[in-house]
């Protein structure tokens, strides 16, 4: 930022600036300044990290940038998830040092109900299943989960999700999940139950200042 | 114009039974969504938090919320809750053993005078040390048409709650 002594309008005084708390008359080197340095206040507090897409057949599709020193809660939407054979599972789990951890470090609860009610539960398993038998006839999954404190080493990692798609009748999958170690969480992997997947949109969003 | 969320405030909730939001809903935004997070009661086990709206008299504590949740547990059968004319929204939030927790929700209408108050909400939580996970899908009301500007929460046994931050934006 250049050296101007009529800095923000004021004159021979440094002002703070910050975000909901800018002060002063701005140029637009200024302002541009300030908002690389999330210091401007702009509204839209729901950000884009990375939006990846399944383009082949793979057994396992990472999420590897979650800016977890940043964003206390995140955002996940998954688009049109196949696997490459009917009937499977779509598992999470998280990476921790850049490492997926595929021990028994997870526990989830999930409702699911389609043309009844079950209940999937788990206290002690190596992934969260986040949807069950998915793509019957062929179809694909939508959903949507929240991650809560990935990047605190003092607490558990806890997922809220909800993902429907046609199975049984129209498949609808509400679940809690724990990553029950004080890990930091910097990353996730996603595979199906058996055999791989072929197609899937994944955003991951951070929700700041949360 | 942008079309998003919105943060509006963040405070930390840490050593108190109960906890006040205020000056959050305003007539900028209809609806507003909510997180929880880091919240539990240091080493305290299977706690939970419920939730209330403030109007221009304080907290709401008459006897007009309604809800219904499903109370799911990994070690134990699922439950359907629901209740009508209770003090308050009860399990917006749970924990148990200092491992924090993660929950959000909706919030429509708060600020509207001649609407309801409805939010949507849901919950995970290690909630003991036997190795169950506590989830909550639940929707409330609070069956009053009037102005709400802030919302509660509080520990529903009366014990501190420690290390929760709550963050509230407007859903554009």
């Amino acid at each position: 930022m250049s050296d101007k002594s009529n800095k923000y309008g004021y004159v021979g005084v440094e002002v703070t600036q910050a975000f909901q708390a800018n002060k002063g008359i701005f140029d637009m080197a200024e302002i541009n300044n300030l908002v690389s340095e999330n210091k401007w206040t702009q509204y839209g507090q729901l950000e884009l990290i990375e939006t990846k897409e399944i383009t082949s057949t793979v057994s396992t599709f990472s999420l590897d940038n979650l800016q977890e020193n940043i964003y206390n809660v995140h955002f996940v939407t998954i688009t049109n998830w196949l696997p490459s054979n009917d009937d499977r599972h779509i598992g999470l789990r998280f990476k921790t040092g850049e490492v997926t951890d595929s021990g028994y470090n997870y526990q989830y609860v999930m409702q699911r109900n389609n043309t009844t009610g079950s209940e999937i539960k788990s206290g002690n398993d190596n992934k969260i299943w986040l949807a069950y038998n998915v793509g019957l006839t062929r179809e694909n999954l939508n959903g949507y989960f929240y991650i809560y404190n990935a990047g605190d080493s003092s607490k558990y990692t806890y997922v809220t999700s909800q993902n429907l798609h046609l199975g049984v009748g129209i498949d609808s999958n509400f679940l809690s999940g724990i990553y029950d170690t004080t890990n930091v969480v910097n990353g996730m992997e996603f595979f199906a139950s058996a055999d791989n997947m072929t197609n899937g949109i994944f955003s991951v969003y951070g929700i700041r200042y949360s | 114009m942008a079309t998003n969320l919105e943060f509006i405030k963040s405070e930390t909730v840490n050593q108190v039974i109960s906890f006040s939001m205020t000056d959050c809903f305003s007539d900028k935004y209809e609806n507003y969504f909510v997180t929880i997070q880091g919240l539990d009661h240091n080493n305290l086990t299977r706690h939970i938090t419920a939730l209330r709206f403030i109007n221009s008299s304080g907290v709401v504590t008459s006897a007009n919320y309604d809800l219904a949740k499903l109370g799911m547990m990994s070690n134990n059968t699922f439950s359907d809750d629901y209740a009508t004319a209770q003090t308050s929204i009860n399990e917006i939030s749970a924990d148990g053993y200092g491992k924090g927790s993660g929950s959000s929700f909706y919030v429509y209408n708060p600020y509207s005078s001649s609407n309801y108050t409805f939010v949507n909400y849901q919950v995970s939580a290690f909630y003991d040390i036997h190795g169950s996970t506590r989830g909550v899908k639940g929707i409330g009301v609070l069956n009053i048409a009037e102005t709400h500007t802030g919302f509660n929460i509080f520990d529903y046994g009366g014990f501190n709650m420690y290390n929760g931050k709550i963050s509230v934006f407007g859903v554009k």
